[in-house]
């Protein structure tokens, strides 16, 4: 009996080491429908942890934080989206006015900002997402049989090649540039993690909602 | 007693070696001791101790017609039969040995071999040596050549050779290149965490900085306080005049170009601002708000006793947009971008490290590609060239070199099948000397025995004649019918004596420097009437007088006299006799002079051209077969050779091409 829990205790553990490859964290979330729209609220606190002592760091440092996320809807058993948006929030310290500045942005909208006294309450203003809209009602199906969920990726920080300094074609495009170039091209094959933001993190939202038959 | 051809010398012998190689090679137990060397001895036996290394060989056979003496060296080589392997180390070749230590050991004179002697093994030598030789067939013969094993081959050694180099090389660069990107990588996260710590350094700077200006900010509102409370206890200001405030905060606001809004609060409030002028949502400025100070200035009217003092200041961004472009930067020093992706630098390095592997990798497999397919092509020549040899070495004197190329692989085995071919010719002539020679010294014999009785026959036949008392008619006829049969026969013997003993004295060639031209002349003048018929033709055409060649004049008139003879005796029974003899530089061939000897008899078949110079070759009744067998003898003497091609009279052509005497050469 030992020797079968001990067996199955080794094969359950190449499963469970499996299931932590797994990218997307479940998160539950908050849909609401207003008009047209689908409205979803959750928060992404992992995005900007207090505790992370670098990030705070920067924070007060005044130097801006900019978070992008990018909020995608399938329908549950299919793997096509069925709606996506965008989100960029930047978070910053006003050393003059002694303030907290969350800056909301979202495409087609006009920008929100926010002031902020409290560290936390701006941090908390910026990694949630509060009645976001994500998806067109008409867009999406009615009754239990169309349930939907949204998966959330969240960027602190994205790497920009903008921002990095910048190589000078010219010197590349020719003599030992030229060379430098197919070296680099070759070092490229070679690079297996790309470096995205300086902190990542993606939910998906767990149940899934449908909307209600009228 | 007729000629034996070279077949004959190929019929196998009696004795040892004559068993099959099959029969040998399944004998491996066979102990190595002396009486295995006698078994491979055969009757001829070496001393022990001396010259161990040369093999015996069987006994001559008595069928030979040679003298052992005068034996061709190439046929013996011909006739070996693989010994046991047991009996070989790796390094013998059994069979090409044994005739060499039978030539030795037959004449007493060794005759040098032509491939390398074979070396006994040692005693304690035991059956396994067998797996480390190779049998090897060449037509009806086994060679045994040393089984060497694949790492042992020059082929797998230059490969080995070449990918160790390759992986040195290689190894050795990566490595280099390993410690140069850990040196940069060194250098650049040093200079990468002065950086930071620069970066580090610069925050609280920026912190400070923003706290003076704002105390700046905040003295300058101050004095403008003291300065309105001064403008009051002057009387340049009404406690019951908002108006003459509001005046007053303006000429502030237009002195003070940075100032956006100036506001007193109290029992009267005052205002001055320029706020549309700078727009701070627009990110023309950064508005620093100040104050709000205490603002007395009318102590004890009890009107403003407790008002106050703010004001917006207008900052140039340019310093926030620098200190975010520091930030940017402080960001971005951990990456890099490679081929448009962005990586930190830990990252990077471990991508380099990949790339110059899987470079260094790439080059090593070009490298061995490169080695194998080099050392393959230049190997397979020395496989070739040593298969070759291999050959030669086991008797095979017609195995040739394949062409090799340019190089000196190339060079060297033309030079070896020159060197063959010479052989071969060299044997060749060798070969024929030899049996012309035997047959010179039984046709000198022949010539003694039956030279000697003719005369004393003759005279009997003549006193039978004479005393021929004539008293029978009858007796007297059948008696001269008789003795006319006796002479003829005797006169028919003694021409043939003759023939023999100038085939047999035919004198050794005293070579001179001879101009062609006089040969030719001196034959014309001497031997003209061999064509005695006015049908008959011989037509001698002047050779050019700067032909000169290395010879015996005599022997050579002799040789066209023989030539002329034999032309003009095959044709003579069909018809007119037409005979060319002509000199000429040979064609294609500087240094050789040919001299052609044309008739427009029936010719000779392509079979048989080989063959008629042969002693006693011939197709015709009268004929002995020794001519053109002196002719080709003379020919050798003077290190010529001599063929029979078609002719242009429509019968045959007898070449003889003689090396042109060159003086001082």
């Amino acid at each position: 009996m030992r020797r079968r829990a001990l067996l199955l205790a080794g094969l359950s553990l190449p499963l469970l080491g499996a299931s932590g490859l797994e990218l997307l964290r479940n998160r539950r979330a908050k849909f609401e429908e207003v008009g047209d729209g689908v409205l979803m609220t959750v928060a992404m606190p992992e995005l900007l942890p207090t505790r992370d002592v670098d990030a705070m760091a920067s924070l007060e440092s005044a130097f801006a934080t900019t978070l992008v996320f990018e909020i995608v809807v399938y329908r549950a058993g299919h793997s096509v989206p069925v709606d996506q948006r965008s989100r960029v929030v930047k978070i910053q310290y006003n050393p003059w006015k002694e303030r907290y500045v969350v800056n909301t942005s979202d495409p087609g909208r006009a920008p929100q900002i926010r002031y902020y006294t409290d560290r936390d309450e701006a941090i908390a203003r910026a990694t949630t997402l509060d009645r976001v809209r994500v998806g067109r009602v008409s867009a999406l199906q009615r009754g239990p049989d169309a349930v939907y969920f949204a998966t959330v990726v969240g960027q602190r920080n994205p790497i920009d090649r903008d921002l990095l300094a910048p190589q000078s074609g010219d010197e590349w495009d020719r003599g030992q540039g030229r060379d430098l170039s197919v070296f680099s091209r070759w070092v490229g094959i070679f690079v297996r993690a790309t470096q995205s933001a300086e902190q990542t993190f993606a939910i998906k939202t767990v149940p899934g909602f449908y909307l209600v038959s009228s | 007693m007729s000629p034996r051809g070279p077949s004959d010398d190929d019929a196998p012998r009696p004795g040892p070696a004559d068993t099959p190689p099959g029969e040998r090679a399944a004998d491996p137990s066979r102990p190595i001791s002396s009486g295995a060397r006698d078994d491979l001895a055969g009757s001829a036996r070496t001393a022990p101790g001396a010259r161990d290394d040369l093999v015996d060989a069987s006994p001559p056979t008595p069928l030979d017609p040679l003298a052992p003496g005068k034996r061709e060296p190439s046929r013996p080589l011909a006739r070996s039969v693989a010994r046991p392997p047991s009996a070989v180390t790796p390094a013998a070749r059994p069979e090409s040995t044994a005739h060499a230590g039978a030539d030795k050991s037959s004449t007493g004179a060794p005759q040098r071999p032509f491939a390398s002697v074979a070396r006994l093994p040692a005693p304690d030598s035991r059956p396994s040596d067998l797996s480390r030789i190779r049998m090897t067939r060449i037509g009806q013969r086994i060679v045994a050549a040393p089984r060497v094993p694949w790492w042992g081959r020059l082929e797998s050694r230059v490969i080995t050779a070449l990918v160790c180099l390759g992986i040195l090389c290689v190894g050795a660069s990566a490595y280099l290149v390993a410690l140069t990107v850990q040196y940069f990588e060194g250098i650049v996260g040093s200079a990468t965490q002065k950086s930071d710590d620069a970066v580090a350094l610069a925050l609280p700077f920026y912190d400070g900085y923003v706290k003076a200006r704002k105390e700046t900010y905040r003295a300058r509102l101050e004095a403008m306080a003291r300065e309105l409370e001064l403008a009051a206890a002057r009387g340049e200001l009404a406690a019951d005049d908002p108006a003459g405030l509001r005046e007053l905060l303006h000429e502030l606001l237009r002195r003070e170009p940075d100032l956006v809004e100036l506001q007193a609060q109290g029992s009267h409030s005052a205002l001055a601002e320029r706020r549309a002028l700078l727009p701070e949502d627009e990110g023309a400025r950064i508005w620093v708000v100040s104050g709000p100070v205490p603002l007395n200035m009318f102590p004890g009217t009890g009107l403003i006793d407790q008002g106050s003092l703010g004001a917006i200041f207008a900052l140039d961004p340019a310093l926030d947009r620098d200190y975010q472009s520091l930030g940017m930067i402080k960001r971005g020093l951990d990456y890099v971008t490679v081929d448009g992706n962005v990586v930190d630098r830990g990252e990077l390095e471990r991508a380099v490290y990949r790339a110059i592997g899987a470079a260094s990798a790439l080059v090593l497999m070009v490298a061995f590609i490169a080695g194998f397919l080099l050392a393959r092509a230049t190997t397979r020549k020395l496989s070739m060239l040593s298969d070759a040899m291999l050959r030669v070495a086991g008797g095979d004197l017609l195995a040739r070199v394949p062409e090799l190329g340019n190089d000196e692989l190339g060079q060297l085995g033309a030079a070896f099948n020159g060197m063959l071919d010479e052989l071969a010719s060299a044997q060749r002539k060798l070969s024929y000397l030899q049996r012309v020679g035997a047959w010179q010294e039984m046709a000198r014999r022949i010539a003694h025995e039956i030279k000697n009785p003719l005369t004393p026959i003759q005279l009997a036949a003549q006193q039978l004649r004479e005393k021929d008392p004539g008293t029978d008619e009858n007796f007297s006829r059948l008696l001269r019918s008789s003795v006319e049969i006796v002479e003829d026969e005797i006169e028919s013997l003694r021409r043939m004596v003759t023939s023999f003993s100038r085939f047999a004295k035919v004198p050794e060639a005293q070579l001179e420097p001879t101009v062609v031209a006089r040969i030719l002349a001196e034959f014309e003048r001497a031997y003209g009437h061999l064509t005695e018929r006015e049908s008959d033709v011989l037509e001698v055409i002047p050779a050019p007088p700067s032909l000169v060649i290395l010879g015996d004049r005599q022997l050579l008139k002799q040789c066209l006299v023989n030539l002329v003879e034999n032309a003009v005796l095959s044709q003579r029974q069909r018809g007119p006799v037409h005979v060319r003899v002509a000199a000429r530089p040979a064609e294609g061939e500087p240094g050789f002079v040919e001299l052609r000897v044309d008739d427009n008899g029936p010719g000779i078949e392509p079979e048989r051209r080989e063959r008629v110079f042969e002693p006693y070759e011939s197709t015709r009744k009268e004929g002995t077969g020794l001519g053109l067998a002196i002719v080709k003898k003379v020919v050798l003497d003077h290190n010529g050779e001599v063929r029979v091609e078609d002719s242009e009279l429509g019968g045959a052509a007898v070449v003889i091409r003689l090396p042109l005497h060159e003086p001082g050469g």
